[in-house]
């Protein structure tokens, strides 16, 4: 007994010693940030004229002075936030301004110096910092912490970090091959961090499509602007579709049928492809194509075994105008099958309501009008499927 | 017998050190963590983010019964997300009340008379789907009462896209918070199954037009206590969990899954409440037994705003619930007790879950009531009964100050000093009734499990604006 309570007494001592010291430790952050946070809105408003000449300013030729008053370190930090706050809304001409207005004011030193404290939330602030400033220089001490961080969080912060500063091509390609081997696979979010790069990747991209590695082609694929879409770029994701990878495959062709129509022939070969994925993806790309042509596809894909596939190939048709309007209704009226039935006329009838709220307070549209004739021809007909 | 209760006492005494204990070394696992938490939240680009067409599209599920009050504010916060691209799909419970006309009104919905939806997972078929080409966006599922399983069901079958996000129709969500999600997602898309968001109570908040405006603590003692309920659960409790893959529930009021993996395990479970808490059981047991790599994740900066209940009423009822689904789930996943197959839920997680959720009021009760009655034996002894007190209280207060440090390290939403001299004095007053209270529902909650009492029970709301008002 007597132990027990010994045991309980030593407990309750410590216990309370540790809520008196988290107690502390509470108020000291609480009035620490509150005094931070008041020096900076008094430094902030101190440096509002200069923010304002710096805004004013980014279009001229010549280089951003500094302020004309000494600065302490907490001036410093002050303009350094506003600083970034405005380089992270601005590209080209105007980030080359703070890039330089950075180093003049030696900020990008002390970012530097910060980088090499332990791992942790001030190392991670330093490399973002230094990312915002586009600071070249520091892309070899960025690499070494990458190479050091051990949470995903902070590698893809200091990635993006690097992908920002580095004016070299070949840096971003020993970092997204660094990312690949060390990280799970997160290729969209690898393509977002190079998309934050001043350089033009295309060759890089193209580099990886060709390069018979899936989880680099999956990066390039992702960081693909469909606008820069060539014949060999076209040639290479077409030799994807023969890839191992189903998500390999899925990409190539969502990227195949992002920009203009591809020729029947290849629909044919893409409309019978063992993945329903990319069958969807084909007939969705066809209604925003809008060729006439592709109507009778288009009718067949109504009859797929995947849901998703009449699902855009529905949604596709009632977008080709009344053409693809009766090709629908057509398939409503006669497929033996409830689900596509279902799904055509939910179509029709979505199509329809958009017409009469668009045109709503408008002059008759014939469009509108020969829809409704088109729909009534096929379904006054057959009641149970009358709007 | 004076022996025995003394002996039964010390027990107790030992049980609260010990479960205390395993919850201050998960608070731990939180503190090591909440650096990795900092930096998602502060140097990730969300902004950029947010209008990325790279970002996987997300259905937005939100069951609703009688949410009359607040469905309207509650869905313009989901349409004015920064999202790229997102849908929102309200699926109206058999609700008593006008839910369904307030939303057909507000938002020009029509009926569609032709629908086709896949039956994916299983649940009642829906009466009537509302849509309106102007809010591309937004559906609206009618059907019969079938509970909250049952309607997150009849979403995922309507849903349109590979990510599903559930939705409490009581909350609001902060613009920025489902990128947040996203983000984390997209580190790790293929092992990625479930992420959990933080729920906050919005109770004493200024809000306007459906988002928090100025984040204020609650004026009622009730909603205060769980303010700091919340904090110490979300922050000193999930974010542990989470580090080491042992997070048992991701709140029903704001969770991202990956649909395919839902659709796996056979959706949300009907006939009991708990759904919130089974979903994430059942997606563990899968990727477990079949062996492949997985992670359900918590990410506390993307915050989901609740209405807390401001009556012991509706507070009881909610709470006797949560007991109730606690019980069928422990009761339905016992074989994953103990078992190393389920690694750190069956070693870890769950038998923790029953120790200190589900057993945890029984012992403190019948340990307090010994220690009480050993003394009355012999009055000099008396002391012992207040040692067990203060160790309950001491130490759970302990927790208490670690969830707030958390709060005040990370996200220091409540900004004035006066704010933090409340946490810390309602977080002892808690003490004082609160939690002994809960351990009462708790007990109600299982006995209603056993007299198969499987209601919701009440849950009244009230509408944003007199919420805003009153404080």
């Amino acid at each position: 007994m007597f132990q027990h309570l010994q045991a309980a007494y030593l407990f309750l001592i410590v216990s309370s010693a540790l809520i008196v010291a988290g107690i502390i430790v509470l108020l000291c952050l609480k009035y620490r940030h509150l005094y931070v946070t008041r020096e900076k809105q008094r430094l902030a408003a101190k440096h509002q004229d200069y923010i304002a000449y710096v805004l004013s300013h980014l279009d001229e030729k010549q280089p951003l002075e500094v302020p004309a008053v000494p600065l302490g370190k907490r001036d410093l930090q002050v303009l350094e936030e506003k600083l970034i706050e405005i380089a992270e809304r601005v590209k080209g001409k105007h980030r080359e301004q703070l890039t330089a207005l950075f180093e003049k004011l030696g900020l990008p030193e002390l970012e530097l110096g910060r980088l090499k404290q332990l791992p942790g939330p001030m190392r991670t602030d330093a490399a973002y910092k230094l990312g915002a400033m586009g600071y070249e220089k520091a892309t070899p001490a960025l690499f070494s912490i990458l190479e050091a961080e051990s949470d995903e969080a902070g590698r893809y912060i200091i990635a993006r970090a690097i992908a920002r500063c580095t004016r070299s091509v070949s840096d971003l390609r020993v970092m997204v091959e660094k990312m690949v081997e060390s990280s799970p696979d997160s290729p969209r979010l690898l393509a977002e961090v190079l998309g934050d790069s001043p350089l033009d990747v295309l060759p890089l991209l193209r580099e990886w499509i060709n390069s018979g590695d899936s989880r680099l082609a999956l990066v390039a694929m992702a960081g693909l602007p469909a606008a820069n879409l060539d014949d060999p770029l076209v040639d290479s994701l077409w030799k994807l579709l023969e890839a191992e990878e189903k998500e390999v495959r899925i990409q190539a062709v969502r990227l195949i049928v992002s920009g203009e129509r591809v020729s029947a022939d290849q629909i044919n070969v893409l409309m019978a492809s063992p993945d329903w994925e990319v069958r969807a993806i084909v007939a969705k790309a066809m209604g925003a194509w809008r060729e006439a042509d592709d109507i009778p596809v288009l009718q067949q894909a109504m009859d797929d075994q995947s849901w998703w596939v009449k699902y855009h190939a529905a949604r596709s048709l009632v977008k080709m105008g009344a053409e693809g309007f009766q090709a629908l209704c057509e398939v409503a009226s006669r497929t033996p099958h409830k689900e596509t039935a279902d799904l055509a006329m939910q179509q029709l009838q979505e199509a329809l309501h958009e017409d009469r709220t668009a045109g709503q307070g408008m002059p008759g549209s014939n469009e509108r009008d020969h829809k409704l004739t088109i729909y009534h021809s096929y379904f006054n007909r057959q009641k149970e499927r009358a709007i | 017998m004076r022996e025995l209760l003394l002996g039964y006492g010390l027990f107790a005494m030992y049980y609260v050190i010990v479960v205390n204990s395993i919850y201050l070394v998960i608070n731990i696992f939180s503190h090591l963590n909440i650096s990795t938490i900092i930096k998602r939240a502060r140097f990730s680009r969300f902004q950029s983010l947010a209008g990325s067409k790279r970002v996987p599209p997300v259905s937005i599920l939100v069951p609703a019964y009688n949410e009359e009050l607040t469905i309207i504010e509650n869905v313009r916060s989901l349409l004015a997300l920064q999202y790229p691209e997102y849908e929102v799909i309200v699926i109206n419970d058999g609700s008593k009340d006008d839910t369904l006309n307030v939303l057909i009104r507000e938002f020009g919905l029509k009926r569609q008379s032709h629908v086709s939806v896949r039956s994916v997972v299983p649940s009642s078929a829906p009466s009537g789907i509302y849509h309106n080409p102007q809010y591309p966006q937004l559906y609206v599922i009618d059907k019969e009462n079938g509970g909250k399983a049952d309607s997150l069901n009849a979403g995922i079958n309507l849903s349109h896209y590979p990510l599903i996000a559930s939705i409490d129709a009581d909350s609001l969500l902060e613009r920025d918070a489902l990128i947040r999600l996203a983000q984390v997602y997209m580190e790790n898309p293929e092992e990625t199954v479930a992420i959990g968001g933080n729920v906050r109570i919005a109770n004493g908040c200024r809000i306007e037009d459906g988002m928090v405006k100025e984040v204020r603590l609650p004026d009622k003692i009730l909603p205060m206590f769980q303010t700091i309920e919340y904090m110490k659960a979300f922050l000193g409790g999930r974010i542990g969990w989470s580090s080491i893959n042992g997070l048992i529930i991701v709140s029903g009021a704001f969770g991202l899954f990956r649909k395919d993996c839902v659709i796996a395990v056979g959706g949300y479970r009907e006939g009991y409440p708990g759904e919130d808490m089974n979903i994430i059981i059942k997606l563990h047991k899968y990727m477990l037994e079949n062996k492949k790599k997985y992670r359900i994740a918590f990410c506390p900066d993307a915050v989901c705003w609740t209405q807390a209940p401001d009556s012991l009423h509706i507070l009881a009822s909610q709470r006797k619930r949560w007991g109730r689904g606690n019980l069928k789930n422990m009761i339905e996943y016992r074989h994953m007790l103990f078992n190393p197959k389920y690694k750190i839920m069956g070693l870890l997680t769950m038998p923790y879950n029953v120790l200190f959720e589900t057993l945890n009021p029984y012992f403190k009760l019948t340990g307090f009531l010994a220690l009480v009655g050993y003394s009355l034996y012999d009055m000099t002894h008396a002391h012992i009964v207040l040692i067990f007190l203060a160790i309950n209280l001491l130490y759970g207060y302990l927790l208490t100050i670690s969830g707030i440090l958390l709060e005040e390290f990370a996200f220091r939403r409540y900004t004035k000093p006066s704010d933090l001299m409340k946490l810390l004095g309602y977080g002892f007053l808690m003490f004082f009734g609160y939690y002994q209270l809960g351990a009462i529902w708790r007990v109600l909650g299982h006995i209603d499990f056993l007299r198969n009492n499987n209601t919701w029970g009440v849950m009244t709301r009230q509408s944003w604006q007199v919420e805003t008002r009153q404080s």
